[in-house]
């Protein structure tokens, strides 16, 4: 049973509507509270119902829609899919595969390595002695102190 | 078996917390200086290798930076995959590099002694032109 307020459905309706894109609709949906609690606080099994459920209807509302686009980034992101990826029929959505391709490219696990100066060589070198050279016939004076 | 999708140098590199997407800024494709030797201060070095399904999680590999012939640098590498991807990057960050002359500098990743990984950057010397101006010390 999944249950949400209205205002977390007017929000997820809310993120679809705006977005343009397929990873800008994967941002949007993940920042909403209706994705995380369906992530967190719903049975894998209880999403994928619901996403078969959804998808399957005819007569499709922006709110259908949004929930359906919701629901299948839930799954893709949920805490019990991980390891597993499961996932359900994408290509009843429109931008189904690119959503779940952008959830699979998430979770690259990156190796990180910081390599310290390892061939540097310091060498001390005494520099040149400093010259400055004076005018021909004048001696060097500080002129600023006889002013 | 073990394969390079690409590899590349830059300058810097960064990993989005929330989305966990890299970004490389000022990729190297030659490096050019007056003089040799060079201490390169900002290079990240990038690689995003895939693997087979039926290849282990975790493996090791050797990194190692060299100009021609001589080695400058070689590191043991070991890299995890997790199961639900084949995807898995690898990024070295160096705290600077001093090039010792000019040549054909190379970064390469090997898997069991097999290079699946290599970029190559092009060093030389900038040219500097010649001057004839001499100065004379005034006269009173």
């Amino acid at each position: 049973m999944i249950s949400l307020t209205k205002g977390e459905l007017f929000e997820l309706a809310a993120a679809y509507i705006v977005t343009n894109t397929p990873s800008s609709l994967f941002e949007s949906l993940r920042e909403t509270s209706a994705v995380t609690k369906m992530r967190y606080e719903v049975p894998l099994s209880t999403l994928m119902d619901y996403y078969d459920r959804v998808t399957s209807r005819g007569k499709r509302s922006e709110i259908s829609m949004a929930l359906a686009y919701g629901a299948l980034e839930a799954i893709l992101l949920h805490k019990d899919n991980l390891g597993t990826s499961q996932a359900p029929d994408v290509t009843r959505l429109k931008w189904g595969e690119q959503l779940k391709t952008i959830a699979a490219s998430g979770n690259t696990p990156t190796r990180v390595i910081n390599l310290p100066a390892q061939n540097l060589a310091i060498t001390n070198t005494p520099s040149p002695q400093l010259v400055i050279p004076s005018r021909v016939g004048q001696p060097w004076r500080n002129s600023w102190k006889t002013r | 078996m073990i394969h390079a999708k690409f590899s590349l140098a830059a300058e810097g590199a960064a990993i989005d917390q929330q989305t966990n997407v890299v970004s490389v800024f000022n990729i190297l494709e030659t490096i050019q200086a007056d003089g040799y030797p060079l201490f390169v201060q900002r290079l990240v070095f990038l690689a995003l290798l895939t693997r087979d399904e039926r290849d282990r999680l975790q493996t090791q590999l050797r990194f190692s930076v060299g100009i021609e012939e001589e080695e400058l640098i070689a590191q043991d590498i070991a890299v995890t995959f997790v199961p639900e991807n084949v995807a898995s990057r690898v990024l070295v960050r160096f705290s600077g590099l001093v090039v010792p002359r000019p040549g054909s500098l190379y970064m390469t990743l090997r898997h069991g002694g097999e290079v699946i990984s290599e970029y190559r950057i092009p060093v030389t010397q900038r040219q500097v032109p010649q001057t004839n101006t001499q100065i004379s010390a005034p006269t009173a």
